[in-house]
């Protein structure tokens, strides 16, 4: 989903810092001081996590875990994102650091809507089925938004856009299969945790 | 101001379409890579992705010909952006990230981050490794049970862990601790 | 003195993890709590350290204000900054001192525990027994009167175990040492309270309440190695 350098136009960057940094900073402000080292060992798990792996068929993928971060982390999950795609680029040389903005703004603004979305049904009924539709959908929405950065950035790439978003269906699929997955595992393990 | 001259660099080579004034830009990678010794795989991997990008483009591109000329630009802008931030901004680690003008909170946020990196990177590699020799011959829903379910567990874990850092960060005089730069100047 | 009286308390789950525990530790004693899992011991410590409130039963310092400095089970549990130097130097710092002064007063502590070369090292680069010793750094740099200790001997090999050991025979202050490693105990103790279920079961000199096989027994325990190897 990373977006890489050299591909959007400085309007579409600057428009991604600008977003991003409401965000973060909304984010920040809504997230108890004490909450901090939770925000930042849950923002490492999910950083980890989301480099292994995953056996798909002939090949493997890596998840992206948007609706999972989003439903636990919430309003934090923008400086969450934006740490972890910072850290990510220096600690390993994967990713950009310039279009971190537009990076943070289309994964970390997807988890958020899928908060405001389906977190309620979630986190407080454990429904299977809604953290399945949120898995698809935040992979499908971070589609969506990169694609529009992508056409935003230049016309040509619209067909790009498009592919981009078909591409990601079967990725969305799974995803929606883990979140759910998860959502049922926290909900028998730890049911305060998504409380 | 590394970081800031890096990341104006990019930004100038990201807004440039023009053939001369790319090959204005290339002369500083160019100087670095002939100053600085690189990883070839690296260059090299990023070329075979920048090659399926061209492609792709080329395909998707209204017009064939302008699909391919605009892939080629931007991975030409690409080696120039990545060859700039390896030499100039990834050597100075993560010392330079803290020292950054940021939010005292998002500073907090980032050196946490870094520890809870290192501290669950064992703890989820033996999870995924146990329960791969628990069922080696798991089918996909199986596989992204298990993955679901580790990743639930390492939560929980970090969760707890939580508390008790920050129980530490309490008793040991609170967050005002973490106001210590690299230089160890005077921070507050 | 550390003065423990009725002390109670239950986590918000309801578990009621202290049940009425009273004991007295003077000034420069070294004092072992031992007892099974979830007899309480780690409540105890973090109570007493007052990162728990105190809502039923009392704590006093002889009537001073507490200063006790707390290391935990986990020592990465509070090793946090992107260097032991900054690791160690950070209650000073978080207290209101200077960076610069925090950090001259940290290369000092270092130097005096003989590993003043770690200070630019990383925690993740630390061996298990590094980064006990770090955690103690951590928490002396403040100058404590009384040191709880949380299972320091957890997860170290027997070389970073003896290390430990002599490090705190030799300190002159209160010592609260709550752990498994009754041998450990027994080098650096000179009293002992067994916790059981979240009150005191036993209290008395070691080695003496350590050679009671049916005490230790009845409480999850089981005699030193160095006893029962007799």
């Amino acid at each position: 989903m990373h977006i890489s350098e050299g591909i959007l136009s400085g309007g579409v960057l600057i428009a991604g810092w600008a977003v991003t940094c409401a965000g973060v900073g909304v984010g920040l402000k809504r997230t108890d001081p004490a909450k901090i080292v939770r925000t930042a060992l849950l923002a490492s798990a999910f950083f980890l996590a989301s480099l292994v792996h995953v056996k798909i068929g002939p090949g493997s993928a890596h998840l992206l875990l948007i609706a999972p971060m989003g439903i636990i982390l919430g309003w934090a999950v923008f400086p969450a994102v934006l740490a972890a795609l910072m850290l990510q680029a220096l600690l390993f040389g994967f990713g950009g650091l310039l279009v971190l903005g537009v990076n943070t703004m289309v994964m970390a603004g997807s988890a958020l809507a899928v908060y405001g979305v389906f977190g309620r049904a979630v986190r407080e009924r454990g429904s299977l089925a809604m953290a399945f539709i949120a898995g698809v959908s935040g992979v499908m929405l971070a589609a969506v938004f990169a694609g529009i950065c992508l056409a935003l950035s230049d016309s040509g790439f619209v067909n790009a856009a498009k592919i981009l978003a078909v591409a990601h269906i079967p990725v969305a699929l799974i995803e929606g299969a883990v979140t759910a997955f998860l959502v049922a595992w926290l909900k028998k393990a730890a049911p305060e945790f998504l409380s | 101001m590394m970081i800031f001259c890096a990341l104006c660099y990019a930004f100038a080579v990201s807004v440039s379409s023009s053939l001369y004034v790319l090959l204005a830009e290339s002369i500083l990678p160019v100087i670095l890579l002939c100053r600085k010794k690189f990883p070839l795989p690296y260059i090299l991997k990023l070329n075979v992705i920048n090659a399926l990008m061209v492609i792709t483009l080329a395909l998707t591109w209204p017009d064939l010909r302008e699909g391919l000329m605009m892939g080629m630009v931007i991975a030409w802008r690409v080696n120039i952006i990545y060859v700039v931030f390896a030499a100039l901004v990834f050597p100075l680690g993560l010392g330079a990230v803290y020292s950054l003008a940021m939010p005292e909170k998002f500073r907090v946020l980032v050196i946490l981050t870094v520890r809870g990196i290192f501290i669950l990177r064992d703890s989820l590699d033996s999870a995924l490794v146990s329960a791969k020799l628990r069922a080696p011959d798991a089918g996909l829903m199986m596989r992204l049970k298990i993955f679901a379910y580790v990743l639930g567990s390492v939560l929980i874990r970090s969760a707890n862990r939580s508390e008790r850092m920050t129980q530490a960060v309490e008793l040991r005089g609170g967050f005002k601790g973490f106001m210590q730069d690299r230089k160890g100047e005077a921070a507050c | 003195m550390l003065e423990v009286k009725d002390l109670r308390y239950r986590y918000p789950d309801g578990h009621e993890a202290l049940r009425g525990v009273t004991f007295r530790v003077n000034d420069g004693e070294k004092v072992a709590l031992v007892g099974a899992n979830g007899s309480g011991k780690s409540t105890l410590l973090l109570l007493i350290a007052g990162a728990l409130e105190v809502k039923e039963g009392g704590i006093t310092f002889g009537g001073k204000a507490a200063n006790v400095g707390l290391t935990f089970q986990d020592a990465d549990d509070e090793l946090l900054m992107p260097s032991v130097l900054e690791d160690v130097a950070f209650s000073l710092v978080a207290g209101g001192m200077s960076v610069s002064k925090a950090h001259e007063r940290a290369v000092r502590m270092l130097e005096s525990l003989g590993i003043a070369h770690l200070a630019q090292r990383p925690p993740h680069r630390l061996s298990g027994g590094e980064k006990r010793i770090v955690s103690f750094a951590g928490v002396l740099v403040r100058e404590p009167e009384i040191l709880a200790l949380d299972e320091p001997s957890a997860g170290l090999d027997p070389r970073a175990r003896r290390r430990v050991i002599n490090f705190l025979r030799e300190t002159e202050r209160t010592i609260l040492l709550a752990t498994h490693d009754l041998d450990m105990a027994l080098d650096i103790c000179t009293r002992a309270v067994i916790l059981s279920d979240g009150v005191v079961a036993a209290e008395g000199k070691l080695p003496d309440l350590f050679t009671d096989r049916e005490i230790l027994e009845a409480n999850g325990l089981e005699l030193p190695l160095r006893y029962a190897m007799l």
